[in-house]
C-alpha cells in the first residue's frame, strides 16, 4: 500500500477485515445465513434485503492447492476454478469454509462446473440464479427479472428473511451508494495528484466483497472525505503512460501483474476487471425485480456473456469511454489460461485499440510466478515504447 | 520401383479398390434442399469421379480403416467428404445454408427449409482427411492456443470460407463453453445471430426457461424466414420431425447390432454413423437411404454369423463419453487391441429419443432443447447415463475422454465417472486427446492396458 499517510480509512479498512472473520462467525451463531458468491451477476442487493450475508469470493490459491481442485475439474480449467474447488477441499480460507450456501449466476460455464463439485463432493447448497446470454433483449430482461424473484423465493425458504418491500428499497438505496462512492475512487484516478494508486482502489474495492455492507458504506465516505482533505500527489514530472488493466480478474493470490506493472514504471489509472471497476457502474432506479435485473444486464457486460454484433458491442462501448474519459494510452489485457471467454477476444479488441491509437498488449497466464520474468519483460517493452511515444 | 510393381501397386491401391466400390453400389440420391424443392440425383459416374478426385486431394484418410465391404459405408463416405461441393453446388441453385452447433436440434433447422451445417464435424474432418494441421493450428492462433481443437478447426473453416454459410445460427448453450466465443471471434467473417439455450435448474425454473426458449426458437423461426423470403410452414417442422425420428430410429438399430456377437459392425463405422447425425451431411433424405442399406446389411451380416473387418472375435464392449474421439485412427485402434466402440454419449447424441410428433412443433422442440442430456447439470447427465448403461446389453467398460481445450466437459469426467462406476460397478477410463495422431502411442499404451484389464476380468 503506497496511500498517503492522511488517508486512514485505508487503515480501518484493513483493521475491519481483520476481524470480519471472526465477525462472520458471530453472526451465524446468532444464526444468520452466509451466502457465497462468485459472480458479478449476483444481485447483492436481494441477499442483504434478506438479512443474509453476502461474500464475495475472489481468490487464488497457490499451485498446490489449485493442482487439488484440478483433480476433481481438469488442469486445463482455468485456474481460478481449480483454485475455487481447491480452497473449498482444502479449508484453507476461512471464509470458504464459513458460508453455508453458494450463489450461482453461471455467466462463466467453468464456474458452473465448480459449483457442480461443490455441490456433489462438498455437499454445499448451490443456489442458481441464471443469467441469459441474450441479456441486452428484452426477453432476456424480463427472464432474469423472473428468475431474481424465484431466488427472493429461495432465499426466503433458506433461512433468509421475508424480502418486504422497504427491505429491499433500504438495500437498493445502500447498494446504490456504495457503487456511486466506488465510482468517485476510479474517477479520482484520472487526476495524477489523486493521493491513492489504483492498487489501493482495487483494495478498497476487494474489501467491499467481504465487509459488513453498512460499515462498508460509512469507510468510504469516510476514506473520501479524507482523500479530499489530503496532501495531493507532485505532479511535477507527470507520467507519460497511463494504463488500462483489461481481463476477467485479479484477486488476491495472484499480485503477479499489479506488481510487475508498478517495477516497470507502469501507472494504471483505470480497469475493466470484474473484480474491479466493472461492478461500480450503474444504478438500481426503482427498488423492484425488474428494475434490479435491468440494472445488473445494463452494466458493461462481463466477457464471459457473447454479443452478436461487433458494431454494437456494449463492452467494446465502454471500453472507448474508458479510454476516453481516463485519458489511456496503453491496455494491459490479461487473461488466465484456459480463460477462453477472454482470450478468444483478445485479437478483436487488440483491433479496436489501434483504431483508437492505442497501444494493445495482451498477457495470458496462470496465477503461479513462474512466467513472471517473462510477463516483465514484455510489460517492461510495452512500458517503454509507449513512454518514447507519449515524447 | 520397376513398372510391374508399381502396377501391382495401382491396382491392389486402396484408391480404386474403395472407387471399384462404389460402382457395385450406385444407388445414392443426394438431395440438398434449394428452394425450388427439386431433389438432385447424384449419378454413379458423379460418385466414382469425385471420389478418384477426391482421394488424391484427402490423402489422409488412407490412415482410417472403415469397412467398404460393408454396403452403404462407401456411400456414407462419399456423403462426408463431399459435403463442401454439394452445399456450394446447392447453394448456386437457391438453398440456403446456416451453421449450427453439433448439440442443436438437427429437425429444427431442416424443418425450417434451410439446409443446416456443423462446422465442428466438418472442419474435423478436414483436418483428418487432409491429414494436416493447418486449419486447427490457423485456428489457435487467432482464437487462443487453448482453444479445442474441433473450435479451432471450425472458426478457421468460416473464417476461410472453406464452407459456404449464409448465416451462423447456434443455440449457445449450457453444453459448451467455447461455442459461444467462437461465434463472437467469427462476427466480422461471417454474418449471424444466435439462440440462447437457457442454464436452468430444472425444479424451480422449468416454466420460466420453457417460456424463455420458447421465445428464442420464435425468433430463429423469423430470422430463417427473412433469409428464405418467406414464411415457414409449421407443418413442415413437424414432417421434419417424422423424418429425423424415422432416421434417429435407424440409427439406435444400427446401434444394436454392435452388441450381437460376433460384431458385424467396426467402431469407426458405428461412429461415423452417430457423428453425421448432427447435420445429417446436409441431406436427411439422403442418409436415411444410406443407413438404410447399412442397416440392413448389418442385418444380412448377422444372418451369416459375419464379424467385422478388423474386430475381435469377443472384443470387450465399450461405451465412449465425454467428447468422442476426434482422432478416427483411435476407433481402428481400439477394434485392433480388442475393443469395440458401441455407443457414444456425447454431444452427437440427439439421436437417443425422439422428438413427439403431436402438439405444437414449436412447444415440442422447446421440450428437445431443455431436455437434451448433454447439456443437463452434471450430477442429472451422469444419472441418464447411468441409466443408459443399464438399460444396454453387454458393455465391457467405459472411456471418458477430454478433448484438450474443452475444459467444460472434462471438468464432468469425474462425477459421471464416478456415479458409472458406483452404480454400475462398469471400469472407466479417463482420455486426453488433442489433434489427430499426436498422441497415438500414449493411447496404445492406456487403451490396451484397460481392455487388458477388462479381459482379465471376465
Amino acid at each position: 500500500m503506497s496511500a498517503s499517510q492522511d488517508v486512514s480509512a485505508l487503515l480501518k479498512l484493513r483493521k475491519l477485515l481483520a476481524a470480519r472473520p471472526a465477525e462472520i462467525m458471530e453472526a451465524k451463531a446468532k444464526s444468520r445465513k452466509i451466502i457465497g458468491y462468485f459472480c458479478s451477476y449476483i444481485p447483492e442487493e436481494i441477499i442483504w434485503a434478506s438479512g443474509m450475508i453476502p461474500l464475495r469470493l475472489a481468490r487464488f490459491a497457490n499451485n498446490q492447492v489449485a493442482a487439488a481442485g484440478a483433480a476433481y475439474l481438469t488442469s486445463n480449467s482455468c485456474p481460478f476454478a481449480r483454485s475455487c474447488v481447491g480452497l473449498k477441499k482444502s479449508g484453507t480460507d476461512e471464509y470458504f469454509g464459513l458460508i453455508d450456501m453458494v450463489a450461482d449466476a453461471p455467466a462463466c460455464l467453468q464456474m458452473r462446473r465448480v459449483l457442480e463439485v461443490w455441490e456433489r463432493y462438498f455437499g454445499v447448497k448451490v443456489v442458481i440464479l441464471p443469467v441469459p446470454r441474450r441479456f441486452y433483449a428484452n426477453s432476456g430482461r424480463d427472464f432474469y427479472s423472473s428468475c431474481i424473484e424465484q431466488f427472493c423465493e429461495t432465499l426466503e425458504e433458506s433461512g433468509g428473511e421475508k424480502i418486504t418491500a422497504s427491505k429491499l428499497e433500504n438495500a437498493v438505496n445502500l447498494f446504490n451508494r456504495i457503487r456511486e462512492l466506488q465510482r468517485r475512487l476510479y474517477a479520482g484516478l484520472r487526476d495524477e495528484s489523486f493521493p491513492l494508486e489504483w492498487t489501493d482502489v482495487l483494495e478498497v474495492i476487494r474489501a467491499g466483497f467481504l465487509l459488513d455492507k453498512e460499515q462498508y458504506r460509512e469507510t468510504l465516505e469516510e476514506l473520501l472525505v479524507q482523500i479530499e482533505a489530503s496532501t495531493k500527489r507532485d505532479i511535477s514530472n507527470p507520467k507519460r503512460n497511463r494504463l488500462l488493466v483489461a481481463g476477467a480478474m485479479l484477486a488476491p493470490g495472484d499480485e503477479k501483474l499489479a506488481t510487475l506493472l508498478k517495477e516497470v514504471g507502469g501507472t494504471v489509472v483505470m480497469d475493466e476487471l470484474c473484480t474491479g471497476s466493472r461492478s461500480t457502474f450503474g444504478d438500481v432506479e426503482k427498488p423492484d425485480f425488474h428494475s434490479i435485473a435491468s440494472r445488473y444486464l445494463s452494466a458493461p457486460p462481463c466477457g464471459s456473456l457473447p454479443y452478436p454484433d461487433p458494431e454494437s458491442d456494449p463492452r467494446h462501448a465502454h471500453l472507448k469511454k474508458l479510454v476516453e474519459e481516463w485519458g489511456i494510452n496503453g491496455i494491459v489485457y490479461y487473461t488466465l489460461r484456459f480463460c477462453d471467454a477472454y482470450s478468444f477476444k483478445a485479437s478483436h479488441l487488440k483491433q479496436l485499440m489501434q483504431s483508437l491509437d492505442v497501444s494493445f498488449l495482451h498477457i495470458n497466464s496462470d496465477h503461479s510466478d513462474s512466467d513472471a520474468g517473462q510477463i516483465r519483460t514484455r510489460i517492461e517493452a510495452f512500458v517503454e515504447s509507449i513512454n518514447d511515444g507519449a515524447r | 520401383m520397376s513398372p510391374f510393381n508399381m502396377l501391382t501397386n495401382i491396382f491392389s491401391s486402396p484408391r480404386i479398390s474403395f472407387g471399384l466400390d462404389i460402382l457395385k453400389n450406385p444407388q445414392i440420391i443426394t438431395s440438398i434442399r434449394r428452394l425450388d424443392g427439386r431433389i438432385t440425383k447424384s449419378s454413379t459416374l458423379n460418385i466414382f469421379w469425385f471420389l478418384t478426385k477426391a482421394l488424391w486431394k484427402y490423402p489422409g484418410i488412407f490412415d482410417y480403416k472403415p469397412d467398404p465391404s460393408l454396403k452403404g459405408i462407401s456411400e456414407l463416405t462419399y456423403m462426408i467428404l463431399s459435403l463442401e461441393e454439394r452445399l456450394r453446388s446447392a447453394r448456386l441453385k437457391g438453398a440456403k445454408i446456416v451453421g449450427k452447433w453439433p448439440a442443436n436440434p438437427t429437425d429444427l433447422y431442416f424443418g425450417t427449409g434451410i439446409t443446416a451445417l456443423d462446422p465442428f464435424f466438418a472442419g474435423y474432418v478436414r483436418i483428418l482427411a487432409e491429414g494436416s494441421r493447418r486449419l486447427a493450428k490457423h485456428g489457435r492462433a487467432h482464437l487462443s492456443e487453448d482453444a479445442c481443437p474441433a473450435q479451432a478447426a471450425a472458426y478457421s473453416l468460416i473464417a476461410k470460407d472453406l464452407f459456404p454459410m449464409d448465416f451462423f445460427y447456434p443455440f449457445i448453450g449450457p453444453w459448451c463453453y467455447d461455442s459461444q466465443y467462437c461465434f463472437e471471434a467469427l462476427r466480422d467473417k461471417v454474418e449471424g445471430d444466435y439462440g440462447d439455450h437457457p442454464i436452468h435448474n430444472l425444479k424451480k425454473h422449468e416454466k420460466l426457461s420453457h417460456g424463455y426458449m420458447l421465445q428464442e426458437i420464435e425468433r430463429f423461426i423469423a430470422k430463417m424466414e427473412e433469409l428464405k423470403g418467406e414464411p415457414v410452414d409449421r407443418e413442415k417442422l413437424r414432417e421434419e420431425y417424422v423424418l429425423g425420428n424415422k432416421l434417429r430410429g435407424v440409427l439406435r438399430e444400427i446401434i444394436e447390432f454392435a452388441y450381437v456377437d460376433p460384431p458385424p459392425i467396426n467402431s469407426l463405422d458405428l461412429i461415423l454413423c452417430i457423428f453425421i447425425s448432427s447435420d445429417w451431411l446436409g441431406d436427411p433424405e439422403a442418409m436415411l437411404q444410406v443407413l438404410l442399406r447399412i442397416r440392413d446389411d448389418l442385418g444380412a451380416r448377422v444372418n451369416r454369423g459375419e464379424k467385422a473387418k478388423i474386430v475381435s472375435p469377443n472384443p470387450s464392449r465399450l461405451l465412449m463419453t465425454g467428447i468422442a474421439w476426434g482422432d478416427l485412427g483411435l476407433y481402428n485402434m481400439t477394434d485392433e487391441l480388442g475393443g469395440l466402440v458401441v455407443n457414444s454419449e456425447c454431444v452427437y447424441n440427439l439421436f437417443y429419443e425422439d422428438i413427439d410428433i403431436e402438439g405444437d412443433p414449436v412447444e415440442t422442440m422447446v421440450k428437445r432443447f431443455l431436455s437434451t442430456p448433454y447439456a443437463q447439470p452434471s450430477q442429472k447427465r451422469a444419472q441418464w447415463t447411468v441409466e443408459n448403461i443399464r438399460k444396454s446389453k453387454a458393455l465391457d467398460g467405459v472411456v471418458f475422454n477430454c478433448n484438450f481445450g474443452c475444459n467444460y466437459q472434462a471438468a464432468e469426467a469425474r462425477i459421471v465417472t464416478d456415479a458409472i462406476k458406483k452404480e454400475t460397478g462398469l471400469p472407466c477410463l479417463t482420455t486426453d486427446t488433442d489433434l489427430p495422431k499426436e498422441n497415438r502411442g500414449q493411447m496404445r499404451t492406456r487403451l490396451g492396458a484397460f481392455l487388458e484389464m477388462i479381459q482379465s476380468r471376465q
